[in-house]
């Protein structure tokens, strides 16, 4: 049979080149819905520069230091080297048990021993293979080779740490699991190293419930921990072991109760965070002594880690939760999970040493209603705590006050035996008076204000250090009374200290309170004293001095909130530890108001006066032209701009601001390339050195600003070896309490701490052209139930704790950073995103943010709560999520948001001109043009191919079908 | 015609058994998804998937008096469309739970949805598979004595 009447044959063809037709039109719709993704998967370019004439302009406007790959490889795998150097902490060390000497030969235990913390998972992973393990890292000693393989592929394999069911597991070994190897301790016993890890992780808080740990709690020890632990004191106290070391390889404060119990002796212990690529070698270095440790905790640890407000508000509720369901949110069928929830800070100020520090400076002082609390159960180290090989001694304190500022001077001597650094921490107490107590001010006993870090000094040299105190770090914010910033009347202590507890104890012995703490010194206080109450000088902007500051965040404090109804919390205060500090959950109903707040797609002004913009007009404009030099400054309210802005058309406008995921779009009609933009913290993700660096608190442990500073532009090297221009970091998020999953990315429970570690990164980055994206703002310091849970804080902690880091980060005299990337949850009832007040307000008018604001990743939020609407029109300016042409076509005839659009726009462009180095190699008369990626071509070929071929099949089989018919008939 | 309609369903009783849950199931997914659909990763609903879902269907109903295998066969590629639909519109559901960042796992409904349309769509496919093509089948010839 001729094979044009074989229906058989056409039908087959047809049905499959059909459902290969389906398979490419929705395949490749998809494919278009996740371009930016792909794109940025495939390191794909989708433009080209055409060059026009030689401008002989030297377009190279931000240089590369490292363009050589191993010298690239070489320079950041020193940094992370010396960031762990000095970033891990001695917490401990017993009858000088470290450093060991060369040579030792030693016996790792627990299974973190061979599968060490380098980094965590979410934004901050990084390629982690071929990173040296422990075992080889410790090349000045020599390791038991049989527990090693015990733990590696013996009894011990079976055991591994994880998260079954999303519960974080410990699983490790028992005593009775070491029977086999036991026999080798005795020829490796110069030192038993205990490797103690947790893991953590983007997504999810750490357990506190359901954990294999004791009491369900990831943090806590393992009762096999525990149990080795024992029986290495045990084998120590028999000669087997000679010391004990505990590493603790977690980025998150485990708690430490343990190492004061009488049945567990460690001789020393080392704080190590996460490693990073390289940060396993410094473990040898400081080990063998070749580095005396620096650090100083950037966290408090505790023997007790629901012993804050924060963790015992964490501890009270439901299955020990951060978040509860609104207790009516059974009455709201249609709500769902991102709005249902919210989280209350009961604590106010008192995040980690603010709390410890100021209620045992009430017990010293003997203030009312402090109630019962005992400092020495509750704090094992604290904050700013780390001890040295070396000692290092004080002198000459001096304190000088001039115009805005004071100026601090001491000398430092190292006095003990071997060379080292020292990190040296000024601390401040405000008076706390009868106007705070009765306004609900509330004044931390101690807080870190300035800190500096000595060069590496021998044995018998000095360093002067200065340091540097603004006078507006007096302030304190009054959002009851003067509803703005305030600076009381009284005694100001300034202190040095070793730790946050030490330099409290100096302050109150200069008070003359008896302390009982052996190592205080009166001569390291100074003090400055304000002779008038002050609401004026700090109650306008820095940078805007028009821009009056004042409560913004009502909305946002329960208390205050106009739709409360019968709603209302307690914040911990000082004026009453007894009766403020959490007794039980914060139980919230949804009232009518909040109700109405909550829901998304809120309606846009009409006929507000606003003008619908241009689109499309050809000025012959191109974006380079606007980048500001010094000879021909365009700032960015420059009436220019305009002209530019109307170059773009409406579907470009959406397609640069909504299709923003790790990129954003070239803009033809103004010749605006596409920037590569990509996580995260740790390390660029992609990179081909494959870096990543150590926890974010140990880079904080470090209190070395200019080691930050090159870790900013380590990290900027690495990302433009890659074509990458922005990072997604660094993370100024709280370490409000111990169980934050994230906290990996993040600095420190002190805001200030935090904040100029986020200042050093950002220099050290933007002054190579990759833009800092500071996130997440704001008020995202937990994981559980991210996604739109609603957080209830007031206005000073939300000024003074958890907005600090980010206003230092932004300020054009500060950080100057010039993107932020905004947060997963609410502030009250608000999608921060969607409230004008923290993104326009605070953000733009008090603190001159000049750079444009991406949203977290928008691409399954964004039809929900993260909606385009709600987020532009209050200052939103692009989305980290898959975009259209189309995707505002139904706001296109609203001038209010049009208008929205365009600043959006403006932002993107202006930060792109001025400080981007993905305007390298464009000049003036060159020309941008788009360029069809591999998988567009395939997309289209496939479509059209399979289109024809369906055609075609059809068709033959229709004329075949006619000709069986003809012959049947 | 009728008499031929009634024979090829007949001869094919088995091909239409699994045509008819093709139809059933493609009317469960139109009524379930519009049910159940809206999600916090999905607001609206997707008309391209009930809308296919219901051609499916119609086609499989049509395929009952149009005994061609390809009307069987044209009843899968439109369920193949609705299923791809389906898995489109729910595709950053689907990522967000590989990526496993926010610990959101398949909901009953998901999973009920796209098990129904992916059944619906295969037996349709298995129902054009085995048809019997007796629109083409020769008329017996008489003998001649």
């Amino acid at each position: 049979m001729s094979p044009i009447k074989s229906v058989k044959l056409w039908r087959t063809l047809f049905v499959v080149s059909a459902s290969f037709l389906a398979v490419a039109l929705i395949g490749g719709g998809i494919a278009y819905d996740q371009s930016a993704a792909l794109n940025s998967a495939f390191n794909l370019k989708t433009y080209e520069v055409i060059k026009g004439d030689d401008t002989g302009e030297d377009t190279e406007y931000f240089k590369r230091q490292y363009t050589d790959p191993e010298k690239l490889k070489e320079y950041t795998d020193s940094v992370c080297r010396q960031l762990e150097q000095e970033g891990m902490v001695l917490l401990k060390n017993e009858n000088a048990a470290l450093p060991l000497a060369e040579g030792n030969k030693v016996s790792l235990f627990g299974q973190g021993s061979v599968s060490l913390n380098y980094g965590a998972t979410g934004s901050s992973s990084t390629d982690t293979s071929g990173i040296a393990n422990l075992k080889t890292a410790l090349s000045s000693f020599e390791v038991n080779p049989t527990l090693w393989d015990f733990y590696q592929s013996g009894a011990g394999a079976g055991y591994r740490r994880g998260k079954p069911g999303l519960i974080y597991k410990m699983n490790e070994a028992p005593w009775s699991e070491y029977g086999s190897v036991m026999s080798s301790f005795s020829d490796y016993g110069d030192a038993a190293i205990y490797v103690l890890s947790r893991d953590s992780g983007e997504g999810m808080d750490l357990s506190t419930v359901n954990s294999d740990c004791e009491g369900g709690v990831y943090l806590n020890l393992h009762h096999n921990e525990r149990e080795v632990l024992k029986s290495l004191t045990a084998l120590k106290a028999s000669g087997t072991f000679k010391k004990v070391i505990l590493l603790i390889n977690s980025p998150v404060p485990v708690q430490l109760d343990f190492m004061f119990d009488a049945d567990i002796n460690i001789d020393s212990a080392l704080w190590i965070g996460n490693l990073g690529s390289t940060g396993v070698y410094a473990i040898d270095d400081v080990l063998s002594g070749k580095v005396s440790p620096s650090g100083k905790l950037s966290d408090t640890f505790l023997k007790d880690n629901f012993a804050s407000p924060a963790a015992a508000t964490w501890g009270l509720n439901a299955n020990k939760s951060f978040a509860l369901p609104y207790s009516n949110a059974g009455d709201y069928p249609g709500f769902n999970n991102t709005q249902n929830t919210y989280a209350v800070y009961t604590e106010g100020i008192y995040v980690g040493y603010r709390y410890f520090e100021t209620r045992y400076a009430d017990v010293m002082m003997g203030s009312p209603r402090v109630g019962t609390f005992d400092y020495d159960a509750k704090v094992a180290y604290p904050f700013g705590h780390g001890l040295s090989y070396t000692d290092f001694y004080y002198s000459g304190f001096a304190m000088e006050e001039k115009d805005d500022l004071f100026l601090f001077t001491v000398d430092v001597m190292n006095i003990g035996g071997v060379k080292g650094k020292e990190a040296v921490q000024l601390y401040l107490q405000k008076p706390y008076t009868a106007y705070d107590r009765e306004h609900g001010v509330e004044k931390s006993a101690v807080e870190l204000v300035a800190f500096e870090k000595t060069a590496e000094l021998d044995t018998g040299d000095y360093q002067t250090i200065t340091l540097r105190v603004e006078k507006e770090q007096l302030r304190s914010y009054d959002a009851n009374y003067a509803k703005t910033y305030i600076v009381d009347e009284g005694d100001y202590y300034f202190a040095l200290g070793t730790n946050a507890h030490n330099a409290l104890n100096n302050i109150l012995d200069a008070q003359g309170i008896v302390t009982g703490d052996f190592y205080v010194d009166p001569t390291l206080v100074a003090t400055y004293h304000q002779a008038s109450f002050d609401k004026e000088t700090y109650s306008h902007s820095p940078v805007n001095k028009d821009k009056t500051i004042t409560n913004r965040f009502d909305f946002s404090d329960i208390n205050k909130y106009e739709g409360r109804g019968s709603n209302s919390v307690t914040y911990a205060s000082r004026n009453d530890w007894e009766g403020t500090f959490p007794k039980a959950s914060e139980i919230l109903s949804i009232t009518a108001m909040m109700e109405k707040d909550i829901l998304s797609y809120k309606a846009l002004p009409e006929n507000d006066g606003s003008v619908m913009p241009s689109y499309g007009r050809d000025h012959g404009l191109s974006l380079i032209a606007f980048r500001s030099t010094e000879q021909k400054p365009v700032a960015y309210d420059d009436p220019k701009w305009q002209d530019l802005l109307d170059q773009m058309t409406f579907a470009e406008q959406a397609l640069l601001i909504t299709d923003g995921q790790h990129n954003t779009s070239r803009v033809l009609s103004v010749n605006k390339p596409a920037t590569k933009d990509e996580n995260g913290p740790n390390g660029v993700s992609g990179s081909s050195t494959k870096a990543s660096f150590p926890s974010e608190g140990v880079w904080a442990a470090t209190f070395n600003k200019d080691l930050l500073e090159e870790v900013g532009k380590c990290l900027a090297e690495d990302a433009l070896a890659v074509g990458i221009t922005g990072i997604y970091g660094p993370g100024v998020n709280l370490h409000r309490a111990p169980f934050g999953g994230r906290a990996h990315e993040y600095f420190s429970e002190d805001p200030y701490l935090m904040a100029i570690c986020s200042v050093q990164e950002t220099i050290g980055m933007q002054s190579k052209g990759v833009i800092t994206y500071v996130k997440h703002f704001a008020v995202n310091d937990e994981e559980t139930n991210r996604n739109g849970v609603a957080i209830w804080l007031n206005e000073q902690e939300m000024r003074e704790i958890v907005l600090l880091p980010f206003e230092y980060s932004f300020r054009p005299d500060m950080g100057n950073a010039h993107a932020t990337m905004t947060s997963f949850n609410r502030i009250g009832c608000l999608w921060t995103s969607a409230s004008s007040a923290l993104m326009e307000a605070v953000l733009r008018d008090e603190w001159g943010f000049d750079g444009f604001a991406i949203t977290d990743m928008a691409s399954s939020n964004a039809k929900t709560f993260m909606t385009f609407v709600d987020g532009i029109a209050n200052g939103t300016s692009l989305y980290d999520g898959a975009g259209s042409e189309k995707a505002l076509d139904d706001y296109r005839n609203n001038a209010f948001f049009a208008n929205k659009m365009r600043e959006a726009c403006h932002r993107i462009l202006y930060i792109t001109a001025n400080y981007s180095a993905a305007m390298n190699g464009i000049s003036a008369a060159d020309r941008i043009v788009p360029v069809i990626t591999w998988w567009e071509a395939t997309v289209i070929g496939l479509r059209v191919g399979f289109g024809v071929l369906s055609g075609a099949t059809l068709a033959l089989l229709g004329v075949a079908l006619f000709l069986r018919r003809k012959e049947i008939a | 015609m009728f008499a031929l309609i009634l024979k090829n369903l007949k001869e094919n009783i088995l091909s239409y058994v699994f045509v008819g849950i093709g139809i059933a199931l493609s009317l469960v997914v139109c009524f379930y998804y519009q049910a159940t659909g809206v999600t916090a990763f999905t607001p609206k609903i997707n008309p391209i998937i009930i809308i296919f879902s219901a051609i499916s269907a119609g086609i499989g109903i049509i395929s009952f008096c149009a005994g061609f295998k390809i009307v069987k066969y044209l009843a899968f590629v439109m369920g193949l469309f609705a299923f791809l639909s389906y898995v489109r519109e729910e595709i950053t559901y689907i990522a967000n739970i590989f990526t496993g960042i926010d610990g959101t796992s398949f909901t009953l409904e998901f999973i009920l949805t796209f098990a129904f349309s992916i059944a619906a769509m295969l037996f349709f496919l298995v129902g054009a598979i085995i048809q019997k093509e007796i629109l083409f089948q020769k008329k017996p010839v008489a003998k001649e004595n």
